[in-house]
């Protein structure tokens, strides 16, 4: 398999996945199989790329040409790379977890649930290795539609209105401010290519590249930059692998990616020279509302709310790093974004677990769970130790490099907001995991006799596992993506 | 007199059918029974024959032009017999309350 | 033998392409059974589904063309790409009728085929039409033929439509006589052709003709705020009819109105009347149709509305009064004719409820039809990949060419909206259960309405692959730079 194959396969793998866990619903055991293989061989294919990336192997796939000189066309980088094996690997664990949860809580539409997940993998992959920006419009475009029957899968009337505005939110700002930012700079550059270094820098006067910017950045609100927020705290009423799927795997990842794209690919440093006062105001924006989040999660009894306030001010994190203009502001924006990714999908899965065997979900229910679901409460405690930002765990390693990159150019309060946001992070996490840990076993903890299963309880433990990796890859990650932030002689 | 001046011959004839099509569009607008509507329909009809006929256009135009308001006026008049067998009334508001009783108790076609 | 009758039948294509209908339509009457009326009606649409793709295929495909000489009917660039739509639209239409015929009363099954063999070759004859007496004379025909064939209905509902429509035709067909009166005299020219090197003698008065004359096609055409009968006509009449009035006479009338743009918009005094008066009604069209789209309760009502509002977007192309601008709006044409076949169809070939809440769970139910529905509503909100998207692009890059953000604004508006109804579509069709499902139909004969949903697969083959139209469409738009007749 070349580089070709293998692009063309890990995007049409879980669209295969898809389909195949619906021709093969029953039996029960059939479609785990079918949904866990399919998983792990889109695993094997990310990481066939990110190999094959790392040796300096390219590839450039054109579906179509919808319009003159716009492809419809993914090519194979590094920061793609990163995505996919990301999304690969933590998928794989997601998908086992996911065949846990369906048995445990006898859920009504698995294959659903599975399908609309796997599709929504598909679109976030397509975002990732989107070749510009026409592309990644498609693939946003695709994403929030596959990722709407997550949000309203439950059925009822709370659901449906969330589902309502998930798409009103993504929707509208996709079409009102995406697409004619999209058009604008066809219009200035000719091209919506994807280049390192950008393909706005110099072109634009100062006044299109500050409205650019801004329409961008909220354009792609999958990114969740207030007020574009909403949908995520709104899709928070989704089953629990909906959830990891949404927040750790797909929509605010791509939300993330996309904006780390168009702020290296598009305007690069130059670029966002230009639009230099936006960069400021969306970097306040993004800061404030980063420890904003943060505080508001504090107040949030139920651990879906929570945790979703959590995961928007860790993805704002990875926002503002991305619009520092540097190469040390994207590294730390892609190291947050995979911190985010190992960390909340961890979390989320824990949360799953607990409750789906224990039927719990507010955090005044967690003291003590961790007496008798100790495996899954200590992956718990150590994905929010990585939230919070504690060595020497993923999200450690991003904040340090967001505070130093942020530091280097003189916007120390940036610095100031970031340890801010830690603190909160840590006020709304830690000691709901210590007393988890620490406090007395609840009598009749389970609502299931045979309590977690192992499809349960061992993505959960890997998923912690991950949240290491960076301890030991960060260097080689950093030379791995320095091809995003050098631009070609 | 009249006939000694075309100029103001053809002024006075534009006036008549510039307010035979406003008569017209008028009544199509603000009548709310269908006969009238018929009604309007013919008299703006006459008016722009009347306004061709003034403005000098070319005498196959205004033949045209004829033939397609006795078109109108002939499917017209056979939709407002149908309306008055399918509905015994021929007022619009009647029809249009008619046919919303009809869709809220999911009687389509 | 073959070669030659070909070379003849290309030789008087434009005129074949009017009188091939109306003679089959007579035919039909004539025909004893209704399945042999039926195959008449589909042996004379693929006749000049042939005759429109051969002739555009040579002229707009094949590079430079100099137009089709001095003929009362010749073809020019937008009439004949306009042609080319109608005539596949109204084929398809025409096929489908094979399955959605048994609405009609027995008797009258021929007359409603014959009638909208008559629309379909009156638009085209308004398409292929030189002066403005064989444009009015074509445009009469086809409509006079919809309100018959939209009073056939066994509702009576339908009646209703089609007295609102002979009052909105009457209306249209004054505001043209007055305006080719006045515009004759102020120009002296008969044939649209020569409206651009005219010697205007009374730009006043040619001006308020061109522009009455916009206005009466866009009442045809169902533009705001005199696009009160489509939603009626529509709400209650037969499948058939509904098809046959929003893919090709909603569209035929919209192609009529470019091609009249196409030659007043050079004109010298006409210019700026005609563009405003198209950009006033755009707005008001995208805006209303859009709010008005978004309220309905009844999915044909909803497509008319949703019609309303493309319309729009149509002529806020058409507006710009610039070649990418025609181009367009030629393919926001074929995006409108494709959804509206695609949805329409996928309605009549489910037999479901018209109310929007009998869409709740169709896509289950009867997952083509659904699909081809999907499809259709992707199209009308402007998804990317979907012919719609391709047209609203280039309405917007043609905006932003001419430096009228606005009107790059209005048009991002209008698919904001269309995100909007479009998106309800979708959602009743697949993330809804139907409270009482409505049985769907098992008629043999309802596998004819398939071609219909073809409508669907074009809409998505060209988003995904518009080269050809694209060319086609340039090349057509051409014609208003003069590099045309």
């Amino acid at each position: 398999m070349n580089a070709e194959m293998g692009l063309l396969a890990i995007l049409v793998l879980p669209v295969a996945q898809a389909a195949l866990v619906l021709a093969c619903a029953r039996p029960p055991g059939l479609r785990d199989a079918v949904y866990m293989l399919a998983a792990c061989a889109s695993a094997g294919v990310a990481f066939f790329l990110f190999n094959e990336t790392a040796h300096g192997a390219q590839a450039h796939v054109v579906l179509a040409r919808p319009l003159p000189n716009v492809d419809l066309a993914f090519a194979l980088e590094p920061l793609g790379a990163m995505m996919a094996l990301l999304i690969g690997g933590l998928g794989l664990l997601h998908a086992i977890h996911t065949a846990g949860f369906a048995r445990a809580t006898h859920e009504k539409s698995p294959v659903r649930l599975m399908a609309f997940m796997a599709l929504s993998s598909a679109c976030a992959l397509g975002v990732a290795f989107s070749a510009n920006l026409f592309t990644m419009f498609v693939a946003l475009q695709a994403l929030t539609l596959a990722a709407f029957p997550l949000v309203e899968h439950n059925g009822d009337e709370a659901a449906g209105g969330a589902g309502r505005l998930f798409l009103a939110v993504l929707l509208a700002a996709s079409i009102g401010l995406f697409l004619p930012a999209m058009v604008w700079t066809y219009a200035i550059a000719g091209v919506l290519d994807f280049r390192p270094g950008g393909v706005l820098g110099g072109l634009a006067n100062p006044i299109s590249a500050n409205l650019l910017l801004v329409m961008f950045v909220f354009g792609i609100a999958a990114a969740a930059v207030p007020p574009m927020h909403r949908w995520l705290t709104a899709s928070r009423v989704a089953p629990f692998p909906a959830l990891t799927s949404m927040y750790a795997l797909t929509v605010l990842p791509a939300g993330c990616i996309g904006v780390f794209k168009v702020a290296a690919f598009v305007f690069g440093a130059s670029g966002l020279g230009d639009a230099h006062l936006a960069a400021r105001g969306l970097i306040v924006l993004a800061g404030a509302a980063m420890c904003a989040a943060a505080l508001i999660a504090l107040s949030k009894q139920d651990l879906r709310e929570r945790l979703a306030y959590s995961c928007l001010a860790q993805s704002l994190a990875a926002v503002l790093g991305a619009l520092l203009a540097l190469p040390a502001g994207l590294f730390a924006a892609a190291l947050q974004i995979t911190a985010l990714m190992c960390s909340a999908a961890t979390l989320l899965m824990a949360s799953g677990t607990i409750a789906a065997v224990t039927g719990r979900t507010q955090v005044s229910a967690y003291p003590g769970l961790g007496r008798v679901m100790p495996w899954t409460l200590a992956g718990f405690a150590l994905a929010s130790a990585s939230m919070v930002g504690m060595p020497p765990f993923a999200g450690a390693w991003a904040k340090l490099w967001l505070i130093a990159s942020s530091s280097s150019v003189g916007l120390v309060w940036v610095a100031v907001l970031v340890g801010l946001a830690a603190i909160l992070t840590f006020a709304h996490l830690g000691p709901m995991a210590a007393s988890a840990l620490s406090a007395r076993a609840p009598p009749d903890a389970f609502i299931r006799p045979d309590g977690a299963s192992f499809l349960l309880v061992a993505p959960v433990a890997l998923g912690a596992v991950a949240t290491l990796s960076l301890l030991v890859f960060a260097n080689s990650l950093s030379e791995f993506l320095s091809p995003v932030w050098t631009p070609p002689p | 007199m009249i006939s000694s001046d075309p100029a103001l011959l053809m002024r006075v004839m534009v006036a008549a059918a510039m307010a035979a099509v406003i008569l017209g569009l008028v009544a199509l607008a603000t009548s709310t029974n269908a006969g009238k509507r018929l009604a309007g329909a013919a008299t703006v009809m006459l008016g722009a024959v009347l306004a061709l006929a003034a403005l000098h256009a070319p005498q196959i135009f205004i033949s045209a032009a004829t033939a397609v308001s006795f078109g109108y006026a002939a499917l017209g008049a056979l939709v407002l017999i149908r309306l008055q067998e399918a509905y015994g009334d021929t007022e619009l508001a009647a029809i249009d309350a008619a046919d919303d009783d009809a869709e809220r108790v999911g009687t389509e076609s | 033998m073959t070669a030659s009758l070909i070379e003849i039948a290309r030789a008087h294509a434009p005129l074949l392409l009017l009188t091939t209908p109306l003679l089959a339509a007579a035919l039909i009457l004539l025909a004893p059974i209704s399945r042999l009326s039926w195959a008449i009606g589909v042996a004379a649409m693929s006749g000049n589904v042939f005759l429109a793709m051969d002739a555009a295929t040579r002229h707009l495909l094949a590079g430079p063309w100099g137009g089709d000489g001095v003929s009362p009917l010749a073809f020019d660039g937008l009439g004949l790409a306009g042609a080319a739509i109608i005539a596949c639209t109204g084929a398809l239409a025409v096929i489908a009728a094979g399955a959605v015929m048994r609405q009609f009363e027995p008797r009258e099954r021929p007359l409603a085929l014959a009638l909208s063999l008559c629309v379909c070759g009156g638009w085209q004859g308004a398409l292929v039409a030189q002066d403005l007496l064989g444009v009015f004379l074509a445009s009469e025909t086809a409509w006079l033929a919809s309100v018959a064939l939209v009073s056939l209905s066994s509702d009576r509902g339908a009646l209703n439509g089609a007295m609102r429509m002979i009052s909105a035709g009457a209306a249209s067909a004054a505001l043209f006589l007055l305006g080719a009166a006045l515009l004759m005299r102020g120009t002296g020219v008969v044939r649209m052709s020569d409206l651009p090197l005219a010697q205007i003698a009374a730009p006043m008065s040619s001006a308020v003709g061109a522009a009455l004359i916009v206005v009466s096609l866009a009442v045809k055409a169902a533009l705001a705020p005199f696009h009160g009968w489509l939603a009626a006509a529509l709400g209650r009449t037969s499948a058939f009819a509904a098809i046959m009035l929003a893919s090709v006479g909603v569209v035929g009338a919209l192609a009529v109105t470019a091609r009249f743009a196409a030659y007043a918009i050079p004109a010298p005094s006409l210019g700026e009347s005609v563009t405003s008066v198209l950009t006033a009604l755009g707005v008001a069209s995208v805006g209303i149709g859009s709010l008005q789209a978004i309220g309905a309760a009844n999915v044909r009502r909803l497509a008319a509305y949703a019609g309303v509002a493309q319309g729009g977007g149509v002529l806020l192309a058409l507006g710009l009064g610039s070649p990418a601008g025609f181009a367009a709006a030629l393919l926001q044409m074929a995006a409108l004719a494709a959804a509206g076949i695609a949805v329409l169809g996928g309605v009549a070939a489910s037999g479901c409820k018209l109310s929007v809440d009998g869409l709740d769970g169709l896509g289950r139910r009867a997952p083509l039809s659904g699909a081809a529905m999907l499809v259709g509503a992707l199209s009308l909100m402007g998804a990317p990949l979907t012919l719609g998207f391709l047209g609203r692009w280039r309405a917007i890059e043609a905006a932003v060419g001419v430096d009228l953000w606005w009107s790059a604004g209005m048009i991002i508006a209008a698919s904001l909206a269309g995100a909007i109804y479009a998106g309800r579509l979708i959602e009743r069709l697949y993330f809804r259960r139907a409270a009482t499902p409505t049985p769907i139909q098992h008629d043999p004969w309802r596998v004819v309405i398939f071609p219909v949903l073809f409508g669907s697969v074009l809409a998505l083959a060209l988003g995904l692959e518009p080269s050809v139209l694209l060319r086609a469409a340039q090349a057509a738009s051409l014609q208003i730079a003069g590099e045309a007749p």
